[in-house]
């Protein structure tokens, strides 16, 4: 399916061209020819398939951390192993409904928690750039899937930067829209008050359908919003001419790798040369956001996790003479290290005489990260524009060893999942072969500014909508 | 656990790490308490970050209260599952029952505010 | 803290008092669960009321009953608390295999209501203790020990169901002004159509926090719990055990523990929970699935509105209203279903007094024999007061109203229809009670010899003739006049 975007393809199905199973069996092809990147979990499309809606004979790659019907939802974990869910996750159901089809389940990190996908259960996934590389994580499998050219389309979930930093060091579109855009409604929780259902796409505008089709408000998520949600892709072909730009400058201090760097001020230049305003301005607060990140994901987590005690569903411990047992034996041996450690911190943040230290002061140090960023909006700001990652996509093992340099890398995305705001990642150009991604962030629910400048962006650095792959970078201008 | 003075200087130390363990119902081997007392001390040294954060002036409820919305979402709910789902899922599943190992039964009083067994 | 009248003897004599504070766990009447659609029906099949939601599946997320929060909110309108216009849901952590989240979803730092207070009848007159809050959860499951040999067996049916905690300050001061306030609570829980607080079904738990210190004194004793007290006459006995437990351990010299203790019904004593070193430490944080619950102030006012009068309320309005007796207030208000029945058939009409004859007497006494709440009752107000006129114009008599009454039931028929069909009737027609007295008479000339020679009580064997003659239906009133006329010619 190279050539074909997801509106080629749909295109092709609804008006008859294809048969609607056409693009399917392409992409379970390709899929075949590259399984050695451990990109997907399970494979197995649905039977029927419909020639109509947006995204018809679409193939698209769906996180394990989303409930589907008739396919494992694994979260990459033992505990979890052979988990069929009796539900559908919301955004799945949405993403059928618009013809769409899920070709597979993707690996991940377990329970989303990581940066690599190295802490699945079912082995790391591969960047289709240098399988030697890590594809960034959580949602390492669907961003390696729309990299290596299997789909054009794929759903993710991001708490921290999960869908935007894989997007980043595979080379592909990511998009976090804003908290309470998207129903949470059969998204495996990780960190309920940061989780939120993202989506991949090859360029832009294809993130920017697959969001469109997910988006908007659900009776079973009482921190969906009733929002209406504003046509997505309307306003995206506008050039960025007086868009005011904002580069906060705690985003680019010595964390930052020089080549990065000089990726995003080049970005920056193109940006300014078209017309847009570039303004210089600070996120005070910005150093505290992984720790901030740090109490609180793990916090939430260590709760969200309690519900996999080997009684009702998943791993049971076949040892286990007591109740308590049961407890002990099936979650230690379905839960991986990370997840362990987790848990671990979560539960001490949490726990009598710690609680004020550590939660009650995380709680308020995210907002004043949140209030940081509505000052920049009152200042004007339209967007901002960092970079995804201080690095590129770094070896696998790399960093597996010391977990708060693997923390480190999600500084720049976690702040947009404390403040609820939406972020997307594109590609930016390339370093020693490797794909570098830069990040715009917006208002709250101003998703549509916020495509606008992330494809005026990729128009500007020659991205035309080509197909990512193994062989051919998007938006390869470098 | 040496209880804090509203800052979070003390260090974590392996018996620490044994009873949050314990109460997260977690059994690490013995061999890995050392390595993630380390890595806890580790984490916690580099969130203690915060302490430098001056946080005067905010209630710490509103600040949960920030980001998430206020609205009132009473909605529909999901379908029902059948005892079939139940029992499909169920590791042991006898008479229309979820099973375990058998509790002391004066612990399982009726009142939901009990102890954790 | 020293509100509340101390008295209770024994204790007091021994020179110290006891402080209680209950918590009540009350089930709310919500046909839905808290978080979910299943049934709250209790005694279905195990496991056939469950969903995602409720069996803690991955990815299930919870949504707020309206119905649940309004009668919470009831609750708290009636018990005098403020009611928050904003609450927030919290989780409490711990791990039991009744739990399928491994948390409970409860309110913590900010609960719906807080601060109310309720005046309680005591043997010694009315005290006035303080709640401390109300707050809104979701019960657990239950376990099943004796079913299947060397497991327990989890039934989720139960999980999820509403419940509010209704926490008492610790102002009770001995265990049978702790059993009224109970009752009490209950009675109004129940008045309000909150909860049918059914004790059996589990639909109201009570735990207490006992603690004693020497009389007349403010500060607290150190405080022990006591929970497993399935009735109210268990709480009695629990407390007064209890309490006994403390003062001798005090007597003695030795300090009170802080701890959680079970009470044994059938040893009639209070032991220790088995307690492990991790316990009591629930981690209670805001539940991130959840905004914060907002009520309204136009709703609170509206069910301020709708409020029904409180038992003694209503009891007060009853006696005034209608002049009734304060036994016949008492006796109706004992169940709001009672009093609401009581003034519909007064409202149709009835004389006071006379439908509480009825209501109390003849129509309760139905009811209960054939086990039905008189809200489903299939003898309606509307009935009764039809059966009452019908004494009242004369048409019968209260004898055989009262035989007409389980008619009513039987055949599901008004009481003219029954008079009717079963010709009762009273015969009111003087010539034909005339035609009855003749015959009595003529049979009885000896009588009537001795009548008229002074012997005046034969009047009533006259009576009992002609009644008889006439199998009960001639008009007694009438009877009587016609006679007493030939009697004298």
């Amino acid at each position: 399916m190279g050539s074909h975007t997801a509106f080629e393809i749909a295109g092709a199905v609804v008006s008859g061209a294809v048969a609607p199973d056409h693009f399917l069996r392409r992409a379970l092809r390709r899929a075949a020819e590259q399984a050695d990147l451990n990109a997907f979990l399970t494979l197995s499309p649905e039977e029927a398939i419909s020639s109509e809606g947006p995204l018809a004979g679409v193939p698209v790659a769906v996180k394990d951390n989303l409930c589907t019907l008739g396919q494992t939802t694994s979260c990459a974990s033992r505990i979890l192993e052979g988990y069929v869910s009796p539900f559908e996750a919301t955004a799945v159901t949405r993403l059928r409904r618009a013809g769409g089809i899920v070709l597979g389940k993707t690996n991940m990190d377990e329970f989303a928690m990581g940066s690599s996908t190295e802490n699945s259960a079912y082995g790391v996934t591969r960047n289709p750039h240098d399988p030697s590389r890590v594809p960034g994580g959580s949602s390492g499998g669907s961003a390696a899937a729309v990299a290596a050219g299997i789909v054009r389309c794929a759903l993710g979930s991001d708490t921290g930067g999960s869908v935007r930093q894989p997007a980043s060091f595979c080379g592909v579109v990511g998009i976090k829209p804003t908290y309470g855009r998207v129903s949470r409604y059969g998204l495996v929780a990780f960190a309920s008050s940061l989780d939120q259902v993202g989506a991949f796409g090859a360029t832009v505008e294809e993130a920017a359908l697959l969001l469109s089709v997910i988006a908007g408000h659900d009776p079973r998520d009482a921190t969906s919003s009733r929002r209406a949600v504003p046509d997505l892709l309307r306003g995206i072909a506008r050039d960025v001419e007086g868009l005011r730009v904002g580069v906060p400058a705690e985003y680019f201090a010595d964390a930052l790798d020089p080549a990065v760097r000089r990726l995003c001020e080049r970005a920056l230049s193109r940006l300014r040369e078209a017309g847009a305003v570039v303004i210089d301005v600070s996120l005070p607060h910005t150093e505290h956001a992984v720790p901030t990140y740090y109490i609180l994901a793990p916090a939430e987590a260590s709760s969200n996790l309690a519900r996999y005690d080997g009684v009702r569903y998943g791993l049971r411990a076949s040892d286990a003479g007591s109740a308590n047992e049961v407890y002990e034996l099936s979650r230690t041996g379905g839960f991986g290290a990370e997840v362990v450690r987790r848990i671990i911190l979560g539960t001490f943040v949490l726990s009598a005489g710690y609680y004020d230290a550590y939660y009650g002061r995380a709680q308020r140090a995210r907002a004043r990260i949140a209030s940081d960023f509505e000052r920049v909006w009152e200042e004007g700001v339209d967007v901002l524009f960092t970079p995804t990652s201080p690095t590129p996509a770094f070896q696998i093992g790399e960093r597996t060893v010391d977990p708060v340099s693997m923390y480190l890398s999600d500084i720049y995305t976690v702040t947009a999942n404390l403040a609820g705001i939406p972020g997307i990642s594109l590609p930016i150009g390339t370093v020693d072969g490797l794909p570098v991604g830069g990040q715009f962030l917006a208002r709250r629910w101003d998703e549509c500014t916020m495509l606008r400048a992330a494809r005026g962006l990729e128009v500007l650095l020659g991205g035309t909508g080509c197909p990512a792959g193994r062989r051919g970078l998007p938006g390869g201008a470098a | 656990m040496s209880e804090t003075d509203g800052k979070c200087r003390t260090g974590v130390t392996e018996d620490d790490v044994r009873a949050i363990a314990a109460l997260a119902r977690l059994r690490p081997r013995e061999a890995a308490f050392e390595r993630l007392t380390v890595e806890l001390n580790l984490i916690l040294e580099h969130v203690r970050a915060l302490e430098r954060l001056d946080l005067s002036g905010l209630d710490p409820q509103e600040a949960a209260l920030h980001s998430r919305p206020r609205s009132r979402d009473l909605g529909t709910r999901p379908d029902a599952v059948g005892p079939d789902a139940v029992q499909a899922l169920a590791p042991n599943w006898r008479d229309g029952f979820i099973v375990v190992p058998r509790l002391p039964a004066l612990e399982a009083t009726r009142s939901p505010a009990r102890d954790p067994g | 803290m020293s509100r509340g009248r101390s008295s209770g003897g024994a204790v007091q004599a021994a020179g110290y008092e006891a402080v209680i504070g209950l918590e009540v766990h009350v089930q709310l009447r919500t046909a839905e669960k808290l978080f979910c659609a299943d049934s709250t029906r209790f005694g279905d099949a195990p496991n056939t009321n469950v969903c995602p939601v409720c069996l803690g599946l991955p990815g299930a997320l919870p949504v707020v009953n309206p119905e649940a929060v309004d009668l919470a909110v009831r609750a708290a309108v009636a018990f005098g608390c403020t009611i928050h216009e904003s609450s927030v849901f919290a989780r409490k952590n711990y791990f039991y295999p009744d739990l399928p989240k491994g948390y409970q979803i409860s309110q913590f730092e900010a609960p719906l209501a807080t601060a109310g207070r309720f005046a309680v009848e005591t043997a010694y007159g009315e005290t006035e203790i303080r709640i401390r809050r109300i707050h809104l959860e979701e019960d657990a499951g239950k376990l099943i020990h004796d079913r299947i040999a060397g497991s327990t067996a989890v039934d989720l049916n139960r999980a999820g169901t509403p419940l509010i905690e209704l926490v008492s300050e610790p102002d009770l001061r001995n265990a049978r002004d702790a059993r009224a306030y109970l009752q009490q609570v209950k009675h109004v829980l129940e008045y309000l159509d909150v909860s049918d607080c059914n004790m059996e079904e589990g639909s109201l738990r009570v735990d207490a926090n006992i603690s004693i210190r020497p009389s007349g004194s403010t500060g607290l004793g150190t405080k022990t719990e006591v929970k497993n007290m399935n009735s109210f006459s268990n709480v009695e006995r629990a407390l007064t055990v209890e309490i006994r437990r403390q003062r001798a351990a005090v007597r003695q010299g030795e300090a009170v523990e802080h701890q959680t203790l079970l009470w044994d019904e059938t040893r009639g004593e209070v032991r220790p929970m088995r307690s492990k070193e991790e316990s009591h430490d629930y981690r209670y944080f805001p539940e991130p699935d959840l905004p914060p619950l907002v009520v309204p102030p136009g709703r609170i006012d509206e069910i301020r509105r709708g409020l029904p009068d409180l038992p003694k309320a209503r009891r007060e309005r009853l006696q005034r209203a209608f002049g009734i007796p304060a036994y016949d207030a008492g006796v109706l208000t004992s169940e709001r279903a009672l009093a609401d029945y009581y003034e519909k058939v007064v409202g149709l009409g009835t004389e006071p007094k006379e439908a509480s004859n009825w209501v109390m007497g003849p129509l309760l006494a139905l009811a209960k024999a054939v086990d039905t709440p008189l809200g489903a009752f299939p003898v309606t107000p509307g009935d009764l007061a039809g059966l009452i006129g019908l004494v009242g114009s004369g048409a019968i008599s209260r004898r055989v109203a009262k035989d007409v009454l389980p008619r009513m039931l039987e055949r599901g028929r008004s009481a003219a229809e029954i008079v009717e069909e079963d010709g009762l009737a009273q015969i009111r027609d003087d010539d034909r009670i005339g035609v009855w007295i003749a015959e009595v008479l003529a049979r009885h000339p000896k009588e009537i010899e001795r009548f008229r020679a002074g012997e005046r009580r034969l009047q009533g064997f006259f009576m009992g003739q002609v009644m008889k003659a006439s199998r009960g239906k001639a008009d007694p009133s009438r009877v009587s006049r016609l006679l007493a006329e030939r009697l004298r010619g």
